[in-house]
């Protein structure tokens, strides 16, 4: 074997691995049955934006002192798991990362989904998300544009672009594996779907040429984007003035923090995918122990940005900062705060040790914990500032509703929904991609 | 690369490029070849010339970030000025997300548009499609592609390259 994350595999055998899961289906009960409770949830999130567009926001936690609530906490945080799939997939493309292939095609797939559950949530949240389409320039019959200095403005380009970004990245690199399934397919149905997606793709290589010209500089593209994205959705705080926002830190701690959940994630995701299409020779304990290496970098980096707020609240000796750093460490919602470092700092320190970061169950269950501590950072960030501002008179503590946690629990249906089909529709891995690597890795 | 093509088929990558490289010496030009993967070995031994995507893309780009700059001047200073807190009207910094994000977008989509009006795709019928043994290309098969009235005789491909089999594709 020549590389620890490709498998000494002849061509055919990968595109029989990677296709035939999609053209032969064997899912058996796990699958219907997953589809059926990911489906319930989903009524559950339609149920839940139903009764809010009823009712209106009142029916959620928020006042007009916590006026963020749950929507803003979930919009930041679908949109970081959303930023790291095209994040993961252009970098290591550009630095050339062998352990890649296997990972790509559905870590873009978790960007495209979880980009769009983010986008749902601020609409959601605007109070008469009929009107959102005001966000867009258009010349309408009031002669008005949109307020080009706000951070909402700023949200709708960066969300707008980066969806649509990713799913020509996406489908651009899914672009020649559709081919395969098209070549593959037995049926006259999935001929005709497969063959229209693959647009007759005919692995010239005078195409191939092209392809990696476009593919290539989508992924410099896509580094930087996913980059402004997040820090845009930093600066969505920054731009205010309340303690704890106000700091020149939150775009790249944005950034880092997005980073994090998203590949705590892909991890999730990893393995489940590894199990459900039986492929452990595509994704390996050796991808676990190096996605594992990332998250431990990722935990230093979280664990220095939430220091230098610390150091800031200190350092300024500005009142309100460091009365809501003590509120952090001692306040009303102080044992989330600990839990959110216990999760997104401490425990990832395990991965120091390479038996854990080679231990499937080990890194799995430490992924979904930094995914709740990072879930816990992005309420708490919103929920501490708001709830204890610069006015006394105006603190109140957020306490969520029912439908607040029936929209995440719902969000998190549908993206486990949207999976489920993925897995059953579009080849999980990069077929044309891992054969490259094998080929590049064999002398 | 219109006309009558001649498809030699090879089992592995290796064969390919070294067929590619001896029809070369021999003067065969205007090759493709039909691989499941991107090779770039195959990008000089075929002499394939650069897209202009990137170009494109670049243009595009560009073009897009200056479009939104000027939309969002004209509305701030000319069309619908608010003075908001005695901040310049032009507030270039504020405007620069959507400079950015915007031209980002223009590049991807004119860089897709690009490609798939240089490889003529979508064509979803060809004469490639013809011959089943075709359908190799996207799984384990590597085929070289030449002009059939330049190629050799097929006894003297024979002897050269010795391609698995040889498969003629119509105009």
């Amino acid at each position: 074997m020549s590389s620890p994350y490709l498998p000494d595999t002849p061509p055919a055998a990968i595109t029989a691995a990677i296709a035939d899961p999609v053209l032969h289906p064997d899912w058996g009960w796990r699958w219907w049955l997953g589809l059926g409770v990911s489906g319930a949830l989903t009524l559950l999130m339609l149920v839940s934006i139903w009764w809010l567009f009823r009712m209106g926001v009142g029916v959620w936690g928020v006042d007009s002192s916590n006026i963020w609530g749950f929507a803003l906490a979930n919009y930041v945080w679908w949109i970081g798991i959303g930023n790291a799939g095209t994040l993961i997939s252009a970098l290591l493309l550009l630095t050339r990362q062998r352990w890649r292939a296997s990972i790509s095609r559905f870590a873009e797939a978790m960007t495209l989904f979880a980009a769009a559950i983010a986008g749902l949530m601020p609409i959601l949240h605007l109070g008469r998300p009929w009107l959102f389409y005001w966000l867009a320039p258009y010349p309408d019959t009031m002669g008005l544009m949109p307020q080009w200095r706000s951070p909402l403005i700023w949200d709708f380009f960066a969300i707008a672009s980066y969806l649509l970004f990713s799913l020509m990245f996406w489908y651009t690199g899914a672009l020649p594996d559709f081919a395969s399934l098209r070549d593959r397919a037995a049926t006259k149905g999935k001929q005709m779907v497969y063959g229209t997606l693959a647009m007759g793709w005919r692995n010239s290589a005078r195409h191939w040429r092209v392809w990696q010209d476009y593919y290539g500089a989508m992924a410099a593209l896509g580094v930087p984007l996913v980059v402004s994205v997040h820090s845009v959705v930093g600066m969505d705080f920054a731009a205010g003035l309340m303690p704890g926002w106000a700091e020149t830190i939150f775009p790249p701690y944005f950034v880092v923090g997005a980073m994090y959940s998203g590949f705590a994630m892909v991890v999730v995701l990893a393995a489940a995918f590894r199990r459900a299409l039986r492929i452990p020779h595509l994704i390996t304990d050796a991808h676990f122990d190096v996605m594992a290496r990332v998250l431990l970098f990722c935990a230093l980096v979280m664990t220095l940005s939430y220091a230098t707020e610390w150091f800031y609240a200190w350092y300024s000796q500005e009142p309100v900062e460091r009365f809501l750093t003590h509120t952090q460490f001692f306040g009303p919602y102080a044992p989330f705060y600990w839990t959110m470092l216990a999760c997104n700092c401490l425990i990832p320190q395990l991965f120091w040790l390479r038996a854990l970061r080679r231990s499937l169950p080990a890194v799995l269950v430490i992924a979904v914990l930094i995914n709740v501590g990072m879930w816990l950072e992005r309420i708490l960030i919103i929920s501490q500032t708001l709830s204890r501002g610069h006015l006394p008179s105006q603190w109140a503590l957020f306490v969520p509703t029912f439908w607040d946690w029936a929209l995440l629990a719902g969000s998190l249906g549908f993206f486990s929904l949207l999976f489920f089909l993925f897995i059953r529709w579009v080849p999980a891995a990069s077929i044309h991609e891992v054969k490259e690597r094998i080929h590049e890795a064999t002398p | 690369m219109s006309g009558t093509r001649l498809l030699l088929a090879f089992d592995g990558p290796d064969a390919l490029l070294a067929a590619a490289r001896a029809l070369r010496a021999e003067g065969v030009t205007d090759m493709d070849a039909h691989t499941p993967w991107h090779m770039e070995e195959l990008d000089d031994l075929l002499a394939l010339p650069r897209s202009n995507v990137r170009p494109v893309m670049l243009v595009a780009g560009l073009a897009a970030g200056l479009g939104i700059y000027l939309l969002q001047w004209w509305t701030s200073t000319q069309g619908y000025p608010i003075n908001s807190g005695g901040r310049p009207l032009n507030s270039w910094p504020a405007f620069m997300f959507a400079v950015f994000e915007t031209g980002v977008l223009a590049a991807a989509f004119a860089g897709l548009v690009a490609f798939l009006v240089t490889c003529r795709l979508p064509t979803l019928n060809h004469p490639f499609f013809v011959p089943a043994a075709t359908e190799a290309a996207s799984d384990h098969g590597f085929f070289l592609s030449l002009p059939a009235q330049d190629a050799p005789d097929r006894l003297t491909l024979e002897r050269m390259v010795a391609p698995v089999r040889m498969i003629e594709v119509g105009p």
